[in-house]
């Protein structure tokens, strides 16, 4: 069962993979950001743990990078630091579910950005400050809204629910 | 193995592929675009699937976005029209008479294109780079460098092909650098891509007359065949310490409304 939901995983990624560039990359050009695969690389390392949002993260950014990337490698890096990143952000706990999720959606997509801009940045790009600004502002609540249609499916697909670890 | 120290074991070597990787890309490894090119022909089949299934969802965004800025539309074509109705009596008396000088001279008469049709199944537009993903590859002779234009005029280049499908890249990407002219002054320069998306037309000298709604026409220097049109140029600015104009492009043909385009055959 466990590993049917890790296939399962994984094909929802690649769907997401296909609607990311078929639909969310051309709605790109309106300034509307979605980064489906990001939520969803978030949502497999919230519920299957962080190791499987690495590697995921990792493989669905390569796949990403072969279709469409410039440099090979940067998205499939990207993609592994956030699935990383949920492991050092639900230590820091949430005492609601949903809250926990939008939560760390929000500081992954923020983070994700940075990083991005950063990368980019030591790659010789020039960083655009308020186009980097509106994405900070913008983003983050429109990948909200994709938390509420990935994350039940991730976490009914997974069959169980990772306990969120609460420090007070 | 305690749990944490699996994650960073596991983050450590990912970080170190993605580096080799990286370092392989910006090499240009043969073998990397040979991934590439099945990769997109591997996912072609579905993508096509999904691309037709979100048509609908396209085409209600640009029916939408068409509605609301119909009035301002509808004048400028209303405008435009009668402009175009004016010149285009002249422009056959002019072609009648251009074609029987070249017959005279011994000169070729203005031949069409060879094209190869495709649909548009996929798009990337982050952080300078702007690509677009057909369904044609070189299967159906598709080759890299061939310029892909639309009813409206240029849109990019094929940057990469696989045997079923092809990567644009349009000329807004930052990387995009194609020969251009000028129609009116026949003045040749370049037409680059930027970051921000904006398109300008560079190598032109401070000393020349460029004029806002000059037509900008692909070189027949280039790459491209000639005379094919580009765009419009929208704002000419001239620096005491730049050589050369600072030239920006408005694209005759609309990227938010890219379906089906033709690829150009050398």
């Amino acid at each position: 069962m466990r590993i049917f939901s890790k296939f399962l995983h994984f094909f929802i990624l690649i769907i997401c993979l296909l609607i990311q560039i078929v639909f969310f990359e051309y709605l790109k050009m309106f300034s509307i950001h979605f980064d489906l695969v990001m939520v969803a690389v978030v949502a497999v390392a919230f519920f299957d743990g962080t190791i499987w949002g690495i590697l995921y993260g990792f493989i669905i950014g390569i796949l990403m990078d072969l279709m469409v990337g410039d440099v090979v490698g940067i998205s499939a890096f990207i993609y592994a630091i956030d699935g990383f990143l949920v492991d050092r952000l639900i230590t820091v706990g949430f005492k609601s579910r949903w809250l926990a999720y939008l939560s760390i959606v929000f500081l992954v997509t923020e983070v994700n950005i940075l990083l991005v801009n950063l990368i980019y940045y030591l790659f010789n790009y020039e960083i655009n400050w308020l186009n980097m600004s509106i994405k900070l502002a913008s983003t983050p609540f429109f990948n909200i809204i994709l938390v509420f249609v990935l994350f039940p499916l991730i976490r009914i697909s997974s069959g169980r629910r990772r306990e969120i670890e609460i420090e007070l | 193995m305690n749990r944490r120290f699996r994650i960073y074991i596991t983050l450590a070597l990912i970080i170190i592929l993605c580096l080799v990787i990286i370092t392989v890309s910006f090499r240009q490894s043969e073998l990397l675009v040979t991934i590439r090119a099945r990769t997109l022909d591997f996912f072609k089949p579905i993508q096509e699937e999904f691309s037709s299934f979100f048509k609908p969802f396209h085409n209600f965004i640009n029916s939408t976005r068409d509605y609301i800025n119909l009035r301002g539309k509808y004048l400028d074509v209303k405008a435009e029209n009668s402009e175009l109705r004016k010149e285009y009596s002249d422009y056959a008396n002019l072609r009648i008479e251009n074609d029987a000088l070249r017959k005279l001279l011994g000169i070729k008469l203005r031949e069409g294109h060879d094209t190869i049709s495709a649909q548009v199944v996929g798009f990337y537009k982050d952080r300078g780079q702007s690509e677009i993903i057909l369904n044609a590859g070189s299967g159906e002779g598709v080759r890299q460098g061939m310029g892909v234009i639309n009813e409206y005029g240029l849109i990019g280049v094929v940057a990469l092909t696989g045997d079923d499908s092809c990567n644009v890249r349009l000329i807004d990407d930052s990387k995009s650098s194609i020969g251009a002219r000028i129609l009116s002054s026949r003045q040749l320069g370049v037409i680059k891509g930027s970051q921000e998306g904006k398109i300008t037309l560079d190598y032109i000298s401070s000393e020349e007359d460029v004029f806002k709604g000059d037509i900008i026409i692909t070189s027949e220097y280039g790459n491209l065949p000639g005379e094919i049109l580009i765009g419009r140029v929208s704002r000419v600015v001239d620096s005491s310490d730049n050589p050369y104009k600072i030239i920006e492009i408005e694209p005759f043909a609309d990227f938010k409304r890219l379906e089906n385009v033709l690829i150009l055959k050398k």
